[in-house]
């Protein structure tokens, strides 16, 4: 079998080596066998899986003819007919099933997006904390690690669902913070922007302050690389930017929730399955990622602390400075993994009722159409996109890392 | 021996993507002796070993062992290989078994020889090689020589017609290589046909019917021991043996 | 650093030392002892009032919640249906039969921990390997001498366990087979089983059950009909066994060339060479990796929650809604919290133990010539 690889080498240089006759490499008897014997496995194996595949797909054919089911995408244009709890788009009961499967998708997004900002400075705060100087902190540390992730995340879920949230007040008694968020048992309540009329300049104000941050950062970044003083402009644009963000943010107009009769109006209100998956996935997942940071930290040779020392560095310059950027190179895939974890985990929505991706659509969808292929064709694609993405930008940035340490 | 261990190669020629490793080689060794093979490194003289059991593909020519081509289908090289054993410069005993199981497994598995009957014999070959003492120890906690004459006792266990050994003793300190050579050395004295890979002229000298010098993928010259090492015929073969003295 | 040396200095006592010693501790760490002081102050006032609930106040005997006294845990309610959280609604007069498959587990386990003794190590690999189907004849009869009973009725910790070590055991060889997929040499296997373990590491457990139960089906002849355990069973399985290939991948790159070469030498064909030499040296290379993705699979069975079967902890929370016991959350979930956290705490030991064995044989064997490989 390395032969044929072997094969396809010499096949590829016998070109380039034309001068010396000799030296042409030959495809003996036995390499021409193994190539043979090669050829014939990989078919014997890719004919076992066709046939078990054309096996499962009349089956399934046939099944869905003697059930009387449809099939084909045209439901994604047809009304759905109900209304999802919570959307980051409008969702009436006249839109479309496509424009359900986008809400769930765009709520399963909100939910790993925040869970994973959340989790990771959770997580690296608790995993500093086990490797702390000071016992009683690392002890503290240890018992959240050891208590939490032995526990199921479902358990998580539906102890943040029963528990904790319907012990919380009732909207009339709901705990304040600052007189502009409100907590109860009805959910969280936040102060929202509102959306005026100048919405569309402010949004391009914004974008307009953030790429011009990222551009200065890059221009830093370039210079120093090459060993250059960075250029002025570059810090320009990254104060420039920010500046800008910091005034176009401080026009928006803020609604803030207020007691009206039963119930706060305004604002942004998440209701309390979106709080407790949220919280549940970021406690869970926090400890997970403090023993990814510990790990990391521990990885970091003993050596590399005591040279520190000698120099004569503080214990939070040598913690910034020599630990975290060897640490994070060894940390960076398991914590990939964990966010690949996190985003299959917020598919646990299903479980307390919010409207995410596999609850509406793989879910009531396929419920209401029957169009049970189809619908678990896109679910698997969205999913599988999304692992593959976080792989993928992993590995850039692991690339990243590596070059800039040499 | 009755067995007809004579090995014969006839104009071997293997590639290495463009690089040749060995060039048009024809040899013939006899049953019953034992042959070193020497020179400098990547000479090609492992890679020629190497190719006697099969371990190693070639493109030209054949090799033929107790007058058995070696071929190359799965079957063919499985049953060549029980009656060719080999013996490693890393040893590659099987940490996870202990020295008797490492020595006892293969008779059991390929030959499908009775546990019992393969301990016994196993025993005696640890005997043999001076390690019987260890059988029940896992071979990771043995010493480099020691494990070195584990794994000549976990290729005799196979009866082999044919013994390889590809540097025995280059991953050994001093003291461990003379226990190993010893092993050797009575080996060859009780008639095994054997051929070694080996920088030790000591060795050659005392037991090797006939030294085989290669150089660039090619038998620059063969002889015998005494004749070789006392007036080689080629330039490269001088140059070799005065780094080898030096060293 | 600088506390912990301080803390150890040599023994010399006199109060005023002491005093001066801990004021020191203090100056220099002023964080760590606000944080132990803290500490101190939640863990009395906390732990009290835990305490006061979970067995001062707690009520162990009583026939419905009105019973039970309002101030602390009320216990009564996990006792009265403990029978029923252990083995679901299996027929009273037939428990024999799960109560043997719920101690078949530990009762192996023991074995394990019991003194070394000849042949221990096959009458456990053989003892988990037999488990799932045994298990499965015990609990679902039809033989001479078992009433069949119907798959639905199992439950609680019993459906637990059978799902738990059914589809790891299950899932192993599966597993070992696509880890070789992944590593052959021939382009087109690599191509199906990177393909085939990539689909099912992507996938969220959950959607994995809906697809299982809706798709299964679909995909069997039609008028074939498996039980929904056996649906979510082949997903799980299939799932756990691709997390596991990745394990056992690890491990087949940690066992030197050398050892197939050696092998291959001695005439050993290839299965031959991967079950006696490679995959030995490579799972108990990765033995603790193994049990981590056992702990995984044991809280990841939670989720056949969605496909409506009575786990542990889907048949504590049915519970929850019985008129007679309403509003006792908390104790269900301490309940289950507590079963689980002893299960997969036990296995990180185990997990742990394990790492630093494999940790001290590698630092025993010297890295010179002893261990070229």
């Amino acid at each position: 079998m390395a032969a044929s690889d072997q094969d396809m080498a010499s096949g590829l240089w016998s070109g380039a080596d034309g001068s010396d006759a000799d030296a042409r490499p030959q495809l003996g008897p036995r390499q021409r066998w193994a190539r043979r014997k090669a050829i014939l496995q990989q078919a014997a194996v890719l004919l076992l899986v066709a046939t078990l595949a054309v096996l499962l797909v009349r089956n399934t054919v046939a099944n869905l003819q003697a059930r009387g089911l449809a099939s084909g995408f045209d439901f994604l244009w047809q009304e759905a007919g109900f209304k999802m709890a919570f959307s980051l788009i409008a969702v009436e009961p006249t839109s479309t099933y496509g424009r359900v499967f986008l809400a769930g998708l765009l709520n399963s997004l909100l939910v790993a997006a925040i869970s994973i900002v959340a989790t990771t400075i959770l997580g690296f705060i608790i995993g500093l904390a086990r490797v702390s100087p000071s016992t009683p902190v690392r002890l503290v540390a240890r018992g959240y690690v050891e208590v939490v992730r032995n526990l199921p995340l479902l358990l998580h879920l539906l102890l943040w669902q029963t528990v904790i949230l319907r012990s919380l007040p009732t909207v009339r008694e709901a705990i304040g913070f600052g007189d502009v968020a409100f907590l109860s048992n009805r959910g969280l309540y936040l102060p929202a922007p509102v959306a005026g009329g100048a919405a569309a300049i402010l949004t391009a104000a914004v974008m307009a302050g953030l790429a011009a941050i990222v551009v200065g950062c890059v221009v830093r970044r370039r210079a120093r690389a090459r060993g250059e003083t960075p250029p002025r402009f570059g810090l320009a644009l990254v104060a420039g930017g920010l500046v800008g963000n910091a005034a176009a943010i401080s026009t928006l107009d803020w609604q803030i929730p207020m007691l009206a009769g039963f119930d706060y109006r305004g604002g942004l209100k998440l209701m309390p399955e979106f709080v407790s998956l949220v919280a549940a996935l970021i406690i869970y997942n926090a400890a997970f990622i403090a023993e990814i940071v510990r790990a990391g930290v521990q990885s970091v040779g003993r050596g590399q602390k005591e040279a520190a020392l000698a120099l004569g560095l503080s214990s939070k310059l040598i913690l910034r400075l020599v630990i975290v950027p060897q640490a994070l190179r060894v940390m960076i895939p398991p914590l990939a993994n964990q966010y690949t974890h996190l985003i299959k985990a917020s598919a646990l929505a299903t479980v307390v009722g919010f409207p995410d991706l596999v609850n509406v659509f793989l879910g009531t969808s396929l419920n209401q159409t029957g169009r049970a292929v189809e619908i678990v064709l896109i679910t698997a694609f969205v999913y599988l996109t999304l692992s593959a993405s976080v792989a993928l930008a992993t590995s850039a940035y692991a690339r990243r890392v590596k070059l800039v340490e040499r | 021996m009755s067995v007809n261990a004579t090995i014969a190669v006839r104009s071997l020629s293997k590639w290495y993507g463009s690089w040749r490793a060995l060039r048009d080689i024809s040899l013939d060794i006899a049953g019953g002796t034992c042959t070193v093979l020497c020179g400098p490194s990547g000479s090609g003289k492992s890679t020629l070993l190497r190719c006697l059991n099969g371990l190693e593909e070639w493109q030209q020519g054949e090799v033929a062992i107790g007058g058995v081509a070696v071929g190359y289908k799965a079957r063919e090289l499985r049953r060549l290989r029980r009656d060719v054993g080999m013996v490693f410069q890393h040893f590659n005993l099987f940490p996870h078994l202990t020295v008797l199981d490492n020595v006892t497994l293969a008779p059991r598995i390929v030959r499908g020889r009775r546990r019992g009957e393969s301990e016994d014999h196993a025993m005696h070959l640890l005997e043999r090689v001076g390690v019987a003492e260890h059988a029940g120890k896992l071979s990771s906690a043995l010493s480099g020589g020691q494990q070195q004459r584990v794994a000549i006792a976990r290729a005799l266990a196979m009866q082999p017609h044919v013994l390889l050994f590809d540097e025995p003793t280059s991953a050994l300190d001093p003291e461990s290589v003379k226990e190993v050579l010893d092993v050797m050395i009575d080996l060859a004295r009780s008639g095994t046909t054997m051929v070694v890979v080996t920088h030790e002229m000591g060795f050659a000298r005392r037991v090797a019917g006939r030294v085989i010098f290669m150089d660039k993928g090619s038998i620059v010259e063969t002889g015998a021991p005494d004749e070789f090492f006392d007036c080689p015929c080629t330039d490269r073969a001088k140059a070799f043996l005065g780094d080898i003295v030096n060293r | 650093m600088a506390t912990s040396s301080l803390v150890r200095s040599p023994v010399s006592q006199s109060p005023v030392t002491a005093a001066r010693r801990l004021l020191a501790v203090v100056v220099a760490n002023p964080f760590g002892t606000a944080v132990s002081l803290g500490l101190a102050y939640l863990a009395w006032t906390l732990g009290g009032r835990i305490v006061d609930w979970a067995f001062v106040e707690a009520t162990w005997v009583a026939s419905s919640r009105a019973e039970c006294s309002p101030d602390g845990a009320c216990w009564a309610f996990i006792v009265n249906r403990l029978p029923q959280f252990a083995f679901g609604f299996y027929p009273e007069a037939e428990r024999w039969r799960a109560w043997i498959v719920l101690l078949a587990p530990p009762l192996l386990l023991a074995l394990a921990m019991a003194p070394d003794f000849k042949g221990r190590r096959k009458v456990l690999i053989g003892g988990f390997c037999l488990y799932p189907v045994a298990a499965f004849v015990m609990l679902s009869g039809g033989v001479p001498g078992l009433q069949p009973v119907a798959s639905d009725k199992w439950g609680g910790l019993l459906l637990t366990m059978v799902v738990g070590i059914g589809a790891f055991v299950f899932s192993f060889p599966i597993a070992i087979l696509l880890a070789l997929g992944r590593t052959s040499q021939l382009p087109a296997v690599r191509l199906l089983a990177t393909g085939f373990i990539e689909f099912w590491r992507g996938m969220p457990l959950i959607a994995i059950l809906f697809m299982s139960v809706i798709m299964l089906p679909l995909f069997l002849p039609p008028g074939v009909e498996f039980p929904r355990l056996t649906l979510a069973m082949t997903g799980i399985t299939l799932y756990s066994a691709a997390y596991l290939a990745e394990v056992a991948r690890g491990g087949l790159q940690a066992v030197g060339r050398g050892q197939s070469e050696a092998a291959n030498a001695l005439g050993f064909g290839f299965w031959a060479t991967q079950g006696y030499i490679i995959m030995p040296q490579a799972l108990r290379a990765v033995l603790p990796g193994i049990v981590n993705s056992a702990i995984s699979l044991l809280k990841d069975t939670t989720y056949v929650m969605v496909v409506g079967l009575f786990d542990l902890l889907n048949i504590v929370t049915a519970a929850l809604s019985d008129p007679n016991w309403l509003g006792l959350a908390t104790e269900g979930y301490v309940f289950v919290g507590l079963v689980f956290w002893s299960l997969c705490f036990g296995l990180s030991q185990v997990s742990a133990r394990l790492e630093r064995d494999s940790e001290r044989a590698h630092s025993r064997a010297p890295s010179g010539e002893r261990k070229p490989q």
